[in-house]
C-alpha cells in the first residue's frame, strides 16, 4: 500500500486528520476520494467535526459541492423507492430492498455520503412474472432484448434482466436470491427472509436483518467482478460492522448466520480486509477472535489490487492482471465451467456497448 | 503574478508537459498535454490569463492520445478529467476544442457550490445581462459582438450564480463560435483574434475568439443581475424588445440549468431570487448594429 | 368516510413541493418528480389547499368556491376536474390509497 492509498484510508478512519493536511495533500486527496466515491462521506465527517475552517477555501468549495450531491442522492433514492412501492406494493408480498436503497430507507450509517446507482430488490421467485408485468406497466423496460441475455439472467443468474425507467432513467435490479442459481455457494432466499426488518413508512417494504445485511454486502463485494467501487463497498461494510457490533452478541449471530447461509467464505474475506484496511470496528479482542482463516497470498494480492483500483495513483504495480484475476474468479464463482466457457466466448464475440 | 503571455514558448510547452495551472475566474485547471493545438490555443487565446502557483487545482485535466493504433494512424485525442473520460475521442487536430468542451463539462458536473445555467453573461454599467441558450438563436454571435463593444464578458456558455448572494461570477474564457458566426464576427471586428478553426467537428466548423484583456483582468469581479434577454436573429425586420413573463423565463432557465435538480430546493430559491430581480425580455433583431444599439439603450 | 366513493388527493410524497409567484403567475417544482411547470391559478389554489392536508374533490370544490365570483361558479366544476387530471398527470398529486 503506497502513501497516497494510506492517506485516504487514514482520513476515512479518523476524519480529524483532515485538519492537518497540507495543500499538496489536499490536491491529491480531493481527486482520490472523489474517484473512490468517498468524497461526500469525508465532507460529512468534516462538517460533523466542525473542521470547515481548517480546510483551504478552494477545497472547501468542492466539499460543499460533494455535500450537495449527497443530499441529492438521498432525495433521488427516496423518490425512486416511493415509485417502486407504488408499482409493487399492492401485490402484498414482502419486498426486500438490498444494498444502498436499504441503507438509505433504513437510516443506516452506510447511507452517509453514498452515491446510489441501481435499486436492488429481493422478491419471492414465484412472484417474478407478476412483478415484471407491474414494472412494465409503470414504465420500467428491459435493456436486454437479446434472447441470450434474457436466458443468462433468468435461468442462470438470480435476477430478471435489469429494467430502466422510460422517463426517469433509473434502473432496477430484481433478484430472487442473493447469489446466482448457478453459483457454487447456495444461500437460500427463504432463510434470508426469516430475519427481515420492516422499513419505516411502507407496510410491506423490508431490509435484510442486521447480520444478513453484512453478509450480503460481503458476498456482493467478494463475488462480483465489478471493482469500480470496491473500496467504497468495503467502507460500507466497515460502517455496518461498527454500527451493529454495539449490540451484544452480534458477532456470534453473524457467524451463525454465515454458517446457515453457507457464506463463511465471503465473510472471512470481508472481515480480513476490513481489518487490514480500516482496523478494528469494535474492541480489539472481539475483532481478533473473528478473523478467520487468512486468505491465500494470491487472493490477498488480487483483492488489494481491486481496492487500489479506486485510483491509478494507488498502485505502482501492474493492476490489470489483478483485476483480470478477480473478473475471472467472479465468473467462475457464478457459473460452473461447462456454462462459463460458452458464456465468456459469447461475450467476447459480441461488441459490448460503450459505458456512458 | 505570472500570466501565460509572460512564459516563453519553451517554458509554456514544458509546463504543459508537467501540468500548467490555468486560472479562469474561480477555477484553476491543471492542464497536461503534449498536443500542439493545445499549446497554440493557450498561447494565443489565453495569453492574458494568470498562471496559478497554488498547490491545489480544482480540476486535473489532460488531453492525450489513447493507447493503440490511433496514436499514429489518423491520430485521436481524448479529454480526461482525472479518471473520467466523458467523451469519445476526437481527431488530434481538434485538441483545443476538446479541452474547451472538457472544461465546460467539469464545471457542469462538479461545481455545485453555484447554480449553473446554460447561458451567456455580460456586464454593462455594473449590471449583468443573461442570455439563455435557445438553440439556433444566434446567441453566440451576439455575445461575441457585445463583448467587442464595451460589454464585459463573464461567460459565453456557463453562468455561475452564487447561492448565497445571487451574484454572477465571471470566467472570461474564449468564446466558442460556429460556422458562419465566425465570418460574421471577423467582418464585424477585423482585428479580433481567433484560434485555429476546427473543421468537421460534430458541431460543424468551430473557432474560439480571444476575450478582451479588460474582461480577463476583471475575472474576479462578480456582478448582480440586471436583465434576462432571449435573443432571436430574424431574416429581416427591425429590432423589437418585448417583456417576457417571469414565470415563463423561470421555467426555461430551470430546464436549461446544468444542476438545478441536483441543488433541489436551494436551486429553486436561488433561481427564484435571480428571476425576481431581473427584467425579462424577448428580443428580435436582424443586424448586429441594431442589436448593439438596443442593448445600449437597455443598459441606460 | 365510509360513504365517499371519491379518493382523497394528496401532494406526491417523498419530496418537497416548491412554489413561487411572479407577477400573478405561479411556478411549481417537486423535488421528487423533478420537473418545473408554470401552472394556472386554479392549480395553484388546489396545491395550496392540499399542502395542509389531503382532501377529496368535494372538499376542494368547497374551498375553491369561496374565492371564485358567482359568475364563475358554473365553470368551477369543469376547471377543477381538468386541473386535478392535469396535476395527476404531472405527478404532482396522487390519490391517497386509503383514508385512515
Amino acid at each position: 500500500m503506497n502513501a497516497a492509498f494510506q492517506r485516504l484510508l487514514a482520513v476515512l478512519k479518523n476524519a480529524q486528520d483532515l485538519a492537518v493536511l497540507t495543500p499538496e495533500d489536499w490536491d491529491a486527496l480531493l481527486r482520490h476520494a472523489r474517484s473512490a466515491g468517498l468524497l461526500s462521506r469525508l465532507a460529512l465527517d468534516a462538517r460533523e467535526l466542525q473542521l470547515w475552517d481548517a480546510i483551504p477555501e478552494r477545497v472547501r468549495r468542492h466539499m460543499e459541492s460533494a455535500l450537495v450531491i449527497a443530499e441529492r442522492q438521498i432525495r433521488a433514492v427516496t423518490w425512486e423507492v416511493h415509485k417502486v412501492y407504488e408499482a409493487l406494493g399492492p401485490l402484498g408480498f414482502p419486498i426486500v430492498l438490498l444494498k444502498g436503497a436499504a441503507y438509505a430507507m433504513g437510516n443506516l450509517p452506510a447511507a452517509r455520503g453514498r452515491l446510489f446507482g441501481d435499486i436492488d430488490l429481493l422478491v419471492p421467485r414465484d412472484t417474478l412474472p407478476e412483478v415484471e408485468l407491474r414494472l412494465q406497466f409503470h414504465g420500467w423496460h428491459s435493456n436486454h432484448k437479446d434472447a441470450y441475455d434474457q436466458r443468462y439472467y433468468r435461468e442462470w443468474m438470480h435476477e430478471i434482466p435489469p429494467v430502466t425507467h422510460i422517463s426517469r432513467g433509473s434502473t432496477l435490479d430484481v433478484h430472487h436470491n442473493i447469489l446466482p442459481l448457478t453459483a457454487r455457494l447456495k444461500p437460500r432466499a427463504d432463510i434470508l427472509r426469516e430475519e427481515i426488518v420492516p422499513l419505516p413508512g411502507y407496510p410491506n417494504l423490508y431490509r435484510l436483518g442486521d447480520a444478513d445485511l453484512v453478509l450480503h454486502s460481503a458476498t456482493h463485494l467478494f463475488h462480483e467482478g465489478e471493482w469500480a467501487h470496491g473500496l467504497r463497498d468495503l467502507h460500507d461494510l466497515y460502517l455496518l460492522l461498527i454500527h451493529f457490533s454495539t449490540q451484544p452478541g452480534f458477532m456470534d449471530h453473524l457467524m451463525e448466520r454465515a454458517r446457515r447461509l453457507d457464506l463463511i467464505q465471503p465473510l472471512g474475506l470481508a472481515l480480513y480486509f476490513v481489518h487490514r484496511l480500516f482496523g478494528s470496528w469494535a474492541d480489539p479482542a472481539t475483532t481478533a477472535v473473528t478473523i478467520l482463516k487468512l486468505p491465500g497470498a494470491v487472493q490477498r494480492w488480487a483483492f488489494m489490487q481491486g481496492f487500489a483500483h479506486a485510483h491509478p495513483d494507488f498502485s505502482e504495480t501492474f493492476t490489470p492482471a489483478g483485476l483480470l484475476y478477480l473478473y475471472l474468479r467472479a465468473h467462475w464463482l457464478r457459473m460452473p465451467l461447462y456454462l462459463l466457457i460458452p458464456h465468456l466466448l459469447h461475450k467476447m464475440g459480441r461488441k459490448t456497448p460503450a459505458k456512458g | 503574478m505570472t500570466r501565460v503571455r509572460d512564459l516563453s514558448d519553451l517554458a509554456l510547452r514544458q509546463q504543459l508537459a508537467r501540468g500548467l495551472n490555468l486560472e479562469t475566474g474561480p477555477f484553476v485547471f491543471r492542464i497536461q498535454s503534449d498536443e500542439t493545438p493545445v499549446f497554440t490555443g493557450l498561447r494565443r487565446l489565453y495569453a492574458d490569463f494568470p498562471v496559478s502557483d497554488e498547490a491545489v487545482a480544482d480540476f486535473h485535466v489532460r488531453i492525450r492520445r489513447p493507447p493503440g493504433l490511433r496514436r499514429w494512424y489518423h491520430p485521436q485525442v481524448r479529454f480526461e478529467h482525472d479518471r473520467d473520460i466523458p467523451f469519445l475521442p476526437l481527431p488530434a487536430r481538434h485538441a483545443f476544442a476538446a479541452l474547451e468542451w472538457g472544461m465546460n463539462w467539469c464545471i457542469a458536473g462538479y461545481a455545485h457550490h453555484y447554480l449553473t445555467l446554460h447561458a451567456a453573461v455580460l456586464e454593462r454599467n455594473g449590471r449583468a445581462v443573461l442570455l439563455p441558450g435557445e438553440p439556433g438563436a444566434g446567441k453566440s454571435t451576439l455575445t461575441a459582438a457585445l463583448s467587442l463593444s464595451g460589454w464585459r464578458l463573464l461567460t459565453d456558455e456557463t453562468a455561475l450564480v452564487d447561492l448565497k448572494t445571487g451574484l454572477l461570477w465571471p470566467m472570461a474564457r474564449p468564446i466558442n463560435l460556429k460556422n458562419n458566426s465566425i465570418e460574421i464576427i471577423q467582418a464585424f471586428a477585423p482585428d479580433a483574434i481567433f484560434g485555429d478553426k476546427a473543421v468537421d467537428t460534430h458541431k460543424g466548423t468551430v473557432a474560439h475568439l480571444k476575450p478582451t484583456t479588460d474582461a480577463v483582468l476583471r475575472m474576479h469581479e462578480p456582478c448582480p443581475i440586471g436583465w434576462v434577454v432571449f435573443p432571436r436573429w430574424l431574416n429581416q425586420g427591425g429590432p423589437r424588445l418585448k417583456a417576457r413573463p417571469r414565470a415563463d423565463t423561470f421555467v426555461f432557465a430551470a430546464e436549461n440549468s446544468f444542476n438545478y435538480s441536483v441543488l433541489g430546493e436551494t436551486g429553486f430559491r436561488t433561481l427564484e431570487r435571480l428571476i425576481r430581480q431581473a427584467e425579462c425580455y424577448d428580443f428580435r433583431y436582424h443586424t448586429l448594429e441594431d442589436a448593439l444599439a438596443s442593448f445600449e439603450r437597455l443598459a441606460g | 368516510m365510509s360513504g365517499s366513493t371519491q379518493p382523497a388527493w394528496r401532494i406526491a410524497p417523498a419530496g418537497t413541493l416548491l412554489t413561487a409567484e411572479f407577477d400573478g403567475q405561479t411556478v411549481v417544482y417537486h423535488t421528487g418528480v423533478g420537473h418545473t411547470h408554470w401552472i394556472s391559478p386554479v392549480a395553484a389554489a388546489v396545491l395550496h389547499e392540499l399542502a395542509s392536508r389531503p382532501r377529496d374533490r368535494n372538499a376542494l370544490r368547497a374551498a375553491l368556491a369561496t374565492w371564485v365570483g358567482p359568475e364563475d361558479l358554473p365553470l368551477l366544476d369543469e376547471a377543477l376536474d381538468e386541473t386535478l387530471d392535469n396535476l395527476a398527470k404531472l405527478g404532482l398529486i396522487e390519490p391517497q390509497a386509503d383514508t385512515p
